[in-house]
């Protein structure tokens, strides 16, 4: 861990080519086994945020300045051979559109058999996979591990992204708004998951999304994102309960009363 | 239909001899590539001969039809000092296509071009020997002799194909004597040749030749698309038809085709017996045995191939020159008899013999060899596999390879990596002085066995003597038996065997009026100063 | 549509059977001549009649359509493969990667290859079987028919490049190799499947027009290709119109296969 004990500590700017300042010097540090929230409109900067992480940025065109630590390990100037040993196995992704997100062509075993490749020799072990299925809530049995994605509903699809990103039991999971294509009952039972997986395997995590009252319920930290800027970062209670910027007020105030934060904070 | 075929018939007949009065038209017909040039010197290919033909004029024309020498811009010529000096006098009054007069400053003009070492000429090439080349001295206006450095046999014929230029006109080369001059010029498209309006010739009954007003000349590679246009009456002449389309056309309409015999073109194998050859020793002892030469061409059936390849329009070939070339061909060969016996009885003297089928050699080594041919003529292609079906007969196994004619040459003349060969010969040059750079076993051309220091048989030797001795002979019937004999040898040593003559097959429009084809190149238009076309030709009809 | 596959598949059946049993089937030697009937038309004897040197077109067929279609297909599979590999590499890597894989399509696109052929055949022993100089005609077919294939294979990998499922991939860790192979020729396969069809009928065609410069098969032995050949004539066609019968064949096998692989390929 890095000398003040974070997982991971961010502090950068990213400039895209067509768009400079996409992220204007955000610092934000995540502790093991905390679920931080990354709040912002359509177009803030939370998905550039993630790909920073996870190092998959220059692939999108975009540049990162600054450091990303992680472990206490400073990975803003590693190559992509570097980031590539960690992704998948210290920080996993999981993205936001399960159907775009499986590859259509493949299996889900194959999607495993892939994943575990790029880290360890061999095939995953059946009875880990079965386990791994069971703990997203999916059958582990082989005839469901046949099918393609066209042969599942979207609930079920963002299941095997989770279930995906934690084969190898990552430290970190970065999840770019993993419920916003799902239904309201979908979202919930996916959130419940995220909770327990947390609980079980002490898995940090870094849930980004445009709905501040699932990112309530979930985590325990928030930060709020508007344009590429880091307006607002503190315990989720505190802002949900007396929001300092005004960004923050108005991402608040667009909430429907029934689910104030208010009565959120007792649930949570 | 009958009716009314007899009617167009009566009609078209009716516009002959009207045209014929008139005595004009544009003749069409397709040459097979684009010529390569246009400089008469530097002529080579078949299709700038066809240019050459037509637009230029020579000293002494060789008679496509009657094989005889005819004073053509002379008035006549003298061969003195025992074929080393040829005297020229020329006709009166000449003048090149645009006026220009010719004199006998033009012709040792043209001679210089030629022996030009720079110009490279392969006309040139035929006139030059070991000894040096010719001397012109111009003795008159128009008057001059040529001196050969040393004597040789009917080398007058030489100047049939040498066009005569102009050392004065502006237009240079492009001045011209023939019938006909350049006129239009759009590469790979056409040429337009029209009559040239200072042409010498006039018919019996005085009027100015040639009659045509111009000749088209179409470049046309597909021989599909020509003879089409030739149905379809857009062109008039098809030099050179192959067998199929000619029955095709003889069914439709007959009358139309011309069937003028064998043709001076053979088709061969060789055996290679360069010591050099990098192939194993004891197919080069396969090779130089007579025996075994001798019982693979009994082994052919020559009549097969006629039938089959040329659908009949072929004669078996015993030697080099056909029935076509009147003057040398000697008649006393019979082509080699197909008789399997007497192949394998000549085999069994070499020791060869047939185990189940299979022909072995004395050693035991299997009789397997190939044979080498230029890929893409369909003609060639179909020989190899008769022959091979033939050697096959015998036990003989035989390994046709097609090759791309850069390949080819680079085997037959260069690495010499190649057991037999089958190949064409167009002979243009009905001497036998043209055949020197063959027979003579020192020869580049004597595939065979090419540029030996000393000949490597007696047969060889033999040759050799009589090649020289009928090049400086002068006396006809004593040079006429010395090539016989040499006839003879190859038809007794079968260096070459020959195989087929293929006969000279042309087309000619109705509406072509003079026409008279021979086996000669260029079968239907070497008369073409006298040809015309009837008018109702412009319109199609045939 | 069931009825037209089944009846595909009984075709094509039938077609290799036929070429595979043609000694069985045959009822003259394809090589031998029979000099008394030359250019016979279809008979009892002779079932697609005979050609100018009297062989039985039939029996050629077979053994024609065995060689022709058999080293075709091998050579269409070898120059998809190289385009797959060549397409995909370029065309996923990107940057100095795609420049040197595009410059070197360019150069065999514009590669004065009948010469390289050329000088392959010319280096071949004049005594080697047929059978061996034809193979390798193909293999060499094989070995430069790839690149216009792997032009349409690298346009094909860049959308998939773009897709989400390639980053899902690379986030979990990928490696660029495993994500050509695994993620992204599946996603390929019509492409590729596609390329490889054209192939075969370039491919007996090519060896038919090679057969004109000598690089095609060698007497006696037939081939899709030397019979085809046969077809330039119009008026040849126009008086013996059995002799279109392998140009039938080859349309009747690539269509055969078109159908049926189509019935195979899933929906996606
Ligand atoms: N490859 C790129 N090149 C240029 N600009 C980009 C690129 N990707 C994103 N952007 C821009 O950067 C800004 C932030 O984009 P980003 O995708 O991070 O937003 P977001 O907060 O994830 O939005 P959403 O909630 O819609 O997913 C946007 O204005 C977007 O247009
Ligand atoms: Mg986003």
């Amino acid at each position: 861990m890095s000398a003040d004990g974070s997982l991971l500590s961010i502090s950068i700017s990213v400039d895209y080519p067509a768009l400079p300042g996409a992220l204007r010097d955000v610092r934000l540090a995540i502790q093991p086994g905390e679920m931080f929230g990354l709040v912002g409109q359509s177009g803030s900067g939370k998905s550039t945020l993630a790909l920073a992480v996870l190092g998959l940025l220059s692939g999108r065109g975009g540049r990162v300045r600054g450091s990303i630590r992680f472990q206490g390990q400073e990975l803003a100037s590693e190559r992509d051979s570097f980031w590539r040993k960690l992704r998948g196995r210290q920080i996993a992704f999981v993205p936001q559109s399960s159907i775009s997100a499986l590859n259509p062509a493949l299996t889900l075993h194959a999607h495993f058999r892939e994943a575990w490749r790029a880290h360890q020799f061999g095939k995953p072990d059946p009875a880990l996979l079965r386990e791994l299925m069971e703990s997203v809530s999916l059958p582990g049995q082989t005839a469901f591990l046949e099918r393609h994605p066209a042969e599942l509903s979207v609930g079920q699809g963002q299941r095997v992204l989770i279930a995906l990103a934690l084969l190898h039991r990552p430290a970190l999971i970065v999840a770019d708004e993993p419920t916003s294509a799902l239904d309201v009952i979908t979202q919930s039972e996916i959130l419940a998951l995220f909770r327990s997986l947390n609980r079980r395997f002490g898995t940090a995590m870094l849930f980004i999304s445009h709905d501040l009252m699932s990112v309530g319920a979930l985590c325990n930290r928030i930060g709020i994102l508007s344009e590429g800027e880091l307006v607002e970062c503190g315990e989720a209670a505190q802002i949900l309960l007396s929001p300092q910027h005004e960004y923050s007020r108005k991402l608040l105030s667009a909430l429907p009363r029934a689910l104030h934060p208010a009565d959120l904070e007792s649930a949570g | 239909m009958k009716f009314r075929g007899v009617l167009v018939n009566g009609l078209t007949a009716l516009l002959v001899t009207c045209s014929a009065l008139l005595g004009q038209g544009e003749l069409r017909f397709c040459l097979r590539s684009e010529p390569r040039t246009l400089n008469p010197l530097l002529t080579a290919d078949e299709s700038s001969e066809a240019v050459r033909y037509l637009t230029a004029g020579v000293l002494i024309r060789m008679n496509r039809l009657t094989q005889v020498l005819e004073p053509e811009l002379v008035k006549f010529w003298k061969v003195s000092e025992a074929g080393r000096t040829v005297q020229f006098e020329l006709r009166e009054g000449l003048r090149f296509s645009d006026g220009t007069p010719f004199s006998a400053e033009d012709v040792a003009f043209t001679m210089r071009a030629l022996m030009d070492p720079q110009l490279r000429s392969p006309v040139g090439d035929s006139f030059r020997s070991a000894q040096g080349v010719p001397e012109v001295t111009v003795t008159g206006p128009r008057s001059l002799s040529v001196r050969f450095p040393s004597a040789v046999a009917g080398v007058e014929r030489l100047f049939d194909q040498v066009a005569m230029l102009s050392s004065r006109s502006p237009l240079k080369e492009k001045a011209v004597l023939g019938p006909f001059l350049i006129g239009e010029h759009k590469p790979g498209v056409h040429i337009r040749l029209d009559r040239n309006p200072h042409y010498w010739k006039h018919d019996e009954q005085g009027r100015r030749l040639p009659y045509l007003d111009s000749i088209y000349l179409e470049i046309q590679q597909n021989r599909e698309i020509e003879f089409t246009k030739f149905q379809r009456g857009q062109v008039h002449l098809i030099n050179a038809l192959d067998a199929e389309q000619f029955q095709r056309l003889s069914r439709e309409s007959p009358g139309i085709t011309h069937d003028s015999g064998p043709s001076l073109d053979s088709e061969m194998i060789w055996f290679n017996q360069a010591p050099s050859a990098p192939i194993p020793q004891f197919r080069k002892d396969w090779f130089r045995s007579r025996n075994f030469r001798r019982a693979v061409s009994a082994a052919i059936r020559r009549e097969d191939l006629c039938r089959m390849v040329y659908l009949g329009f072929a004669q078996p070939a015993a030697a080099p020159f056909s029935a076509a070339n009147r003057l040398w061909h000697n008649p006393a060969l019979r082509p080699h008899e197909f008789e399997t016996k007497a192949a394998l009885r000549l085999l069994a003297l070499d020791g060869f013999r047939l185990e189940n089928g299979v022909l072995k050699d004395s050693a035991g080594n299997r009789v397997e060899f190939s044979l080498v041919t230029n890929a893409g003529n369909k003609a060639r292609e179909k020989i190899a596999a008769m022959v091979q079906a033939d050697l096959a007969q015998i036990g003989i196994r035989l390994n046709v390879v097609a090759l791309d004619f850069p390949s080819l040459i680079e085997r037959i003349s260069r690495s010499f990596s190649y057991d037999a060969c089958l190949l064409g010969l167009t002979n243009v040059d009905l001497d036998p002085n043209g055949q020197m750079n063959v027979w003579l076993s020192s020869a580049a051309n004597h595939q065979w066995n090419p540029g030996q220091k000393t000949p490597a048989t007696s047969w060889e030797t033999e040759i050799d003597r009589l090649m020289y001795a009928q090049s400086s002979e002068l006396n006809q019937k004593k040079r006429k038996a010395s090539f016989d004999q040499v006839q003879r040898i190859i038809w007794e040593e079968a260096p070459m065997i020959y195989l087929v003559h293929k006969n000279a097959l042309s087309a000619v429009a109705r509406t072509v009026i003079n026409a008279r084809t021979t086996a000669l190149r260029p079968q239907t238009y070497w008369n073409a100063e006298r040809l015309r076309v009837s008018v109702a030709a412009q319109g199609g009809a045939r | 549509m069931k009825i037209v596959r089944t009846l595909a598949w009984v075709l094509l059946a039938s077609i290799f059977g036929a070429s595979a049993g043609a000694e069985l089937l045959a009822l003259a030697d394809y090589s031998q001549q029979f000099r008394e009937s030359p250019n016979r038309a279809p008979s009892a004897q002779f079932p697609l009649g005979t050609d100018d040197l009297g062989r039985d077109r039939f029996s050629r067929l077979l053994y024609g359509s065995r060689v022709s279609l058999f080293l075709a297909a091998a050579a269409a599979a070898l120059a998809t493969l190289i385009a797959a590999a060549v397409g995909a590499t370029g065309g996923y890597l990107g940057g100095v990667w795609e420049k040197t894989a595009m410059s070197g399509t360019d150069l065999v696109l514009s590669l004065p290859w009948l010469f390289l052929l050329l000088a392959a055949r010319a280096a071949l022993p004049l005594n080697a079987p047929p059978l061996a100089s034809m193979s390798i005609t193909f293999f060499l077919l094989g070995l430069l028919g790839w690149a216009a294939g792997a032009r349409v294979v690298r346009a094909a990998t860049r959308a998939v490049k773009e897709s989400e499922y390639v980053l899902q991939a690379r986030a979990s860790g990928c490696g660029p190799f495993r994500i050509i192979v695994a993620h992204v020729l599946p996603n390929l396969k019509p492409v590729l499947i596609a390329q490889f069809w054209l192939s075969i009928p370039t491919f007996i065609l090519s060896e038919a027009n090679l057969g004109l410069l000598g690089l095609g098969v060698s007497e006696p032995m037939p081939s899709l290709g030397t019979m085809l050949r046969e077809m330039e004539s119009v008026s040849r066609i126009a008086s013996y119109p059995w002799i279109v019968a392998p140009a039938l064949l080859l349309l009747l096998v690539v269509s055969c296969f078109q159908v049926v692989l189509r019935g195979e390929q899933r929906p996606l």
